[in-house]
């Protein structure tokens, strides 16, 4: 009984995930669409997140970087050398993975805050360096990415297909995740997360551990710069890679719930489409949408300080111990 | 012999917790390291499995000098350590507790959740094999502890106060477990304080007072040691002015 509701419960959320396609295509116009687009892409950026922090429990506050190397990557190879933002997504995925190996190797090894501030400082030394490389990058002026259709492009007319591959996106995150939770990585990382000590005592290589799931996660979060990249057609550093994106990251990670494969995607589910409606529908009073937003946050992590997966799940849980006790009574 | 150790000393700064420790260990027996608080017997324990990096002196396993390994290395070799202080991985279930151990020797999934499962059924925990390890109570952790450390399959198992704070029943159950864990084969170091357990369970028993080994011997040997009942007891002063 326990565990079929259970499985239930988790091919709910399979459904969801799955069955969301369908939502942008009875979307009535392109603002909605859009929303739609940015709710996938947030989810798979927020799921990306979660591989190594949300398992690990150690928070990176620069993942925007990694955004940020994704979305520069594709764009200076697609505006300057004219090559596919498909390869420029793989380049920037390569970069990533260079620069989470390099970063990761050097700071993986500390603990707690500082490692969480070696990880925003990363983000801001990218983003210094952006701005300050303009033959590059063209510095604080941004990259403007020509209109110009095709798939070889990843440009599209209308918003139906950029839904479809950033959907295609958050899929691919998800399904790293639930493998995740049932290998040998998955579990030696939780445990890293849960006590470093012990998990090396048990055979758990935990530098390697976080090393490769941190490399995973940037490479993901980069694939997903690119797609941002080339949906915006526009990108610069100062808001790519501020501070503000990457709790983005963290945010709809939390809220839904931080360590669950399905977590970050109901947290972007929920909070992407708010933030977007409220800022549309909310215009009259400036800055309502925020004050609205925010009141939402304090009262969800309130009431649901694991998010709001967590929380369900043992709702849940609790109601099937509730029917077996009944069960047993009657028996 | 399984285990060297061969005058291990560990400092921290100017403190030698423990000095010039040697003594070997055969295989299939059950050896209880005792003294006093302070003695230095966890650090030594630290030292064999890795935890703690040496200052002097060597550990041989099996044939291969160990000192200078990581923790997670030596697991692999086989040398499991349970702790005085659980470290449960408060959020995981006890299965997945103990299947974190056996990822050790497998990289699959179903066979490590059998060798968890049989790690749990060993120490008696299998019926709370679903329980978030953090609602379980102090006797079911000190199980716990142990399942996890006997998942990852070890040859040698450093077995840190399982039983303290423990009640009656508890302790005899444990010592139950203790033994038919070394009928299975498996090479038992045990630090405890409850004298008549340790003494009931050891094949022989090493003495550390102030990081020194003092005395070496079958249970009624030790027993009988003035250095021992010294490093316990204290001396009459008596006796010194006689």
């Amino acid at each position: 009984m326990l565990k079929r509701l259970l499985n239930i419960n988790n091919s709910v959320l399979w459904a969801i995930a799955v069955l969301s396609i369908i939502v942008p295509f009875f979307l009535p116009n392109r603002y909605f669409q859009d929303i739609a687009v940015l709710t996938f892409l947030w989810a798979g950026l927020s799921s990306s997140w979660n591989l190594y922090s949300g398992y690990c429990g150690r928070l990176s506050i620069g993942h925007a970087a990694f955004l940020g190397i994704g979305a520069y990557s594709s764009t200076i190879l697609y505006v300057n050398y004219g090559i596919s933002p498909w390869i420029g997504m793989i380049v920037g995925g390569l970069f990533s993975a260079l620069a989470a190996l390099v970063i990761g190797g050097t700071t993986l090894r500390l603990k707690g805050t500082f490692f969480v501030l070696s990880t925003v400082a990363f983000a801001e030394i990218l983003k210094t360096f952006a701005i300050v490389s303009k033959d590059l990058t063209a510095g604080s002026l941004g990259m403007m990415i020509p209109y110009n259709p095709g798939f070889a492009n990843m440009i599209f007319q209308g918003k139906i297909p950029f839904a479809i591959i950033t959907w295609a996106y958050m899929m691919l995150v998800i399904i790293l995740c639930v493998r995740l939770e049932k290998s040998k990585l998955g579990y030696s990382l939780i445990a890293v997360g849960e006590n470093q000590e012990a998990a090396e005592n048990l055979g758990v290589n935990s530098t390697r551990v976080m090393l490769i799931s941190y490399v995973m996660s940037a490479v993901l979060t980069s694939i997903g710069g690119t797609l941002f990249a080339q949906y915006i057609m526009f990108i610069e550093p100062m808001s790519l890679m501020s501070v503000g994106y990457s709790v983005n990251f963290i945010l709809y990670a939390i809220a839904g719930g931080m360590g669950t494969a399905f977590g970050p995607m109901v947290g972007a589910f929920i909070l992407v489409p708010v933030t977007n409606l409220l800022r549309g529908y909310l215009s009259f009073i400036s800055g309502l949408h925020g004050f609205v937003l925010g009141m939402l946050l304090i009262i969800i992590l309130l009431f649901r300080p694991d998010g709001i997966l967590p929380q369900l799940k043992g709702f849940v849980r609790k109601l099937m111990n509730r029917n077996k006790n009944n069960e047993e009574k009657g028996e | 012999m399984l285990l060297k150790i061969d005058n291990v000393t560990k400092r921290f700064g100017g403190l030698a917790a423990v000095s010039e420790v040697s003594f070997e260990l055969e295989e299939g027996i059950i050896l209880g390291l005792i003294g006093p608080n302070g003695a230095g017997k966890s650090t030594l324990f630290g030292c064999i499995n890795g935890t703690l990096p040496l200052t002097e002196g060597t550990v041989t396993f099996d044939g291969k000098v160990i000192s200078g390994n990581k923790s997670f290395q030596n697991a692999k070799l086989g040398i499991a350590r349970s702790y005085q202080i659980v470290q449960p991985f408060g959020n995981m279930t006890a299965l997945q507790n103990a299947m974190v151990g056996a990822f050790c020797k497998t990289n699959n999934y179903k066979e490590a959740e059998q060798i968890a499962l049989r790690s749990l059924e060993t120490v008696k925990l299998i019926k709370k094999k679903d329980v978030v390890a953090k609602h379980l109570n102090l006797g079911e952790r000190k199980k716990l502890e142990i399942a996890k450390a006997l998942s990852t399959q070890p040859k040698l198992l450093l077995l840190d106060e399982v039983m303290a704070g423990l009640n009656t029943t508890e302790v005899l159950e444990m010592v139950g477990i203790i033994k038919s864990l070394n009928t299975s084969g498996i090479t038992i170091i045990i630090i405890e304080h409850i004298m008549e357990a340790i003494m009931n369970i050891s094949d022989r028993i090493i003495v550390l007072s102030f990081g020194k080994k003092i005395a070496e011997g079958s249970p009624e040997e030790i027993s009988k040691d003035p250095h021992v009942i010294e490093a316990y007891f204290g001396v009459e002063e008596v006796e010194e002015h006689a």
